[in-house]
């Protein structure tokens, strides 16, 4: 009886424990998620001034130089120290400029010369050392570069591969050929970061730091994963379905076709869209072929030098300029909200996709 | 109508089967007479589902799978290198242990076949065949007010009467039958055991079973096989009460 009374312990033990466990993820992902959205979200938003002759000359020039910046159009922009006080970020008063700074300010406010509004350059606009008009233009466009490029790639390559060495190739080959893939699945992307410098760059003389070369890269991080696991997906099909299949005078094609394709379809989604998730938020191997320059254009093309949301990010979190951590923070959220999305979407097709037992 | 003059549909000659260094069948001869139930019995392990399997090769991607000695279809070899798989499969038909039905409606699931084979152009035509084979596997009257139904709902043995279907809606000249019953509860055994009879009118019916009882009830003749070797073959009253090898006297009455 006592041997019983242990054992049930135990079962109890491991439960509270993984509990527990699980708490404490949830607990560190709501604090990652919260502080970066507290420090994130307001990069969503800019100071916009609506000032007219009138009102302007009611600042003198000193004041004017403190409050505003003029670019080469004429067009007026408020200064950081303004833009981070009207938006909240700035809440420490030490010196007397800044004591000055927040009576120009209440000045401002007075005129009704100053509001908040959605912030849609940020989403348009692209790299610039002025924190104000900085977006993630270039870097969207990049990483949506990147992913059509390893769409085109791995989806067709990947399931192909799959399917050819699951269900064609002999045993005595699979012996050889699946730990060989199973390991490249392990390589560290910093080392195929590598690869793609020398054989991309260095051998076939693609241009440097373009979306082609980071799309080829990444497909090829991507794809022994997709293979092992349209492999794996292709084991779960029953093989009495391919027998009765075969068995009516159907092909091999046919058979993977018509309904072993179709039972595995839901894992390879699945690992489909997952891949396309890392290829998102992939950054090592993007610095290895170049990818860290500063873009001040979106690219037209994939073989124009862009860059991407995770590179970008890198380089805002370097940057010195204290306005620049609400953008990292912004890019960040941005970057969560897209994998959000891709995850999203392998939930949608998991739940159209009731396999059929 | 071809004049047959030869009353065996499939004659296996000296077949040996091997899988990698184990030898799973050693030196077969059996014959199969058209339109006549053959039984094939003997113990778990004794050869006899892979010798049934290799009737229409679905072995050949077993790994180191190899065949010596040929087997004769219309007096042809099957494992000729110029053998059509697929026109050797829509002749010969097979219907598994274990009832599967393809992920679509019980329509489509019968129609598969003709649909794979391009048999039929008009879908009156289809819808014919279709009810035809369903009513020759007495499903027709369970099924006919929901033959847009996922087949999957079915119950195991109408699934397996459905696989039937399926198999003679592209009216092969024999039938493969793998332990049909074996996942099945007496009545739908039953049930299948009287299809059994009716279609053996129109096909040859090879039947793998564990069940003697079976065998004696369905099948003219019954062949014997233990340890991949075919001890006995004969009419089925004949190897039933009078069996002339000692082996198969202690098998069929149950003393190993």
């Amino acid at each position: 009886m006592d041997n019983i009374k242990k054992r049930n312990l135990k079962n109890t033990f491991f439960k509270i424990f993984s509990f527990l466990f699980l708490i404490k993820i949830t607990f560190l992902v709501l604090i990652l998620v919260g502080s970066v959205f507290l420090s994130g979200y307001s990069a969503f938003f800019k100071t916009t001034l609506n000032l007219d002759e009138k009102s302007l000359n009611l600042f003198s020039q000193e004041e004017k130089d403190l409050l505003f910046i003029q670019d080469e159009a004429g067009d007026l922009f408020p200064t950081d120290e303004l833009d981070l006080i009207h938006r909240g970020t700035f809440k420490k008063i030490k010196k007397d400029e800044d004591q000055k700074l927040q009576d120009l300010y209440q000045k401002l406010k007075e005129l009704k010369a100053i509001k908040t509004s959605f912030n849609l350059d940020f989403l348009i606009h692209s790299d610039s050392m002025n924190p104000y008009k900085a977006g993630l233009g270039a870097a969207i466009i990049g990483t949506l570069y990147i992913l059509c490029i390893v769409i085109v790639i791995t989806v067709p390559f990947g399931i192909a591969a799959g399917i050819y060495c699951q269900e064609f190739l002999s045993t005595r080959l699979k012996k050889w050929i699946e730990p060989l893939i199973l390991n490249m699945a392990a390589i560290p992307s910093i080392i195929y970061g590598l690869i793609g410098l020398v054989v991309f760059i260095q051998f076939f003389h693609l241009p440097r730091s373009s979306g082609l070369v980071g799309g080829l890269v990444l497909s090829f991080l991507v794809l022994p994963q997709m293979i092992v696991i349209t492999q794996e997906a292709l084991k779960s099909v029953p093989q009495t379905l391919k027998d009765a299949t075969l068995a009516m005078g159907a092909t091999k094609i046919q058979t993977i076709w018509q309904h072993v394709l179709p039972w595995a379809m839901r894992p390879i989604l699945t690992s489909v869209v997952l891949s396309f998730a890392r290829v998102i938020g992939e950054t090592a191997p993007l610095l290895m072929i170049g990818m860290v320059a500063f873009i001040a254009s979106p690219a037209s093309s994939p073989l124009e030098p862009t860059s991407t949301l995770p590179v970008q990010i890198f380089l805002w979190s370097r940057n010195p300029d204290p306005a620049f951590v609400e953008k990292t923070s912004g890019a960040i959220l941005i970057l969560m909200l897209l994998l959000i999305l891709v995850n999203a979407i392998v939930a949608f097709l998991r739940h159209k996709m009731k396999r059929v037992q | 109508m071809r004049v047959k003059e030869d009353p065996f549909i499939i004659c296996a000659k000296d077949v040996s089967v091997f899988i990698g260094k184990s030898q799973l069948i050693q030196n077969v001869h059996l014959s199969f007479l058209k339109n006549k139930v053959t039984a094939l019995i003997g113990a778990s392990g004794s050869g006899k589902s892979t010798f049934l399997r290799c009737l229409n090769r679905l072995n050949d991607d077993v790994d180191d799978f190899k065949l010596e000695g040929e087997i004769l279809f219309h007096e042809k070899n099957i494992y000729d290198n110029q053998t059509d798989l697929v026109s050797l499969r829509t002749k010969i038909g097979m219907v598994f242990q274990k009832p599967t039905a393809f992920p679509k409606s019980i329509y489509e699931n019968v129609a598969y076949g003709l649909r794979l084979h391009n048999l039929t152009k008009s879908g009156k035509e289809c819808d014919e065949i279709v009810e035809n084979a369903l009513m020759r596997a007495s499903l027709w009257e369970e099924v006919k007010d929901r033959l847009d139904d996922e087949a999957y709902r079915l119950s195991g043995g109408q699934l397996q009467r459905l696989a039937i279907a399926r198999s003679i809606a592209i009216e092969p000249e024999v039938i493969l039958m793998d332990e049909p019953c074996s996942a099945l509860d007496p009545i739908a055994t039953a049930r299948i055991e009287e299809l059994i009879d009716d279609l053996k009118q129109k096909f040859t019916i090879i039947l793998v079973t564990h069940s003697m009882q079976q065998a004696a009830r369905v099948s003219e003749r019954t062949a014997f096989f233990n340890k991949g070797i075919l001890i006995e073959e004969g009419a089925s009253n004949e190897f039933f009460t009078n069996p002339q090898n000692e082996l198969t006297q202690r098998y069929i009455t149950g003393r190993g």
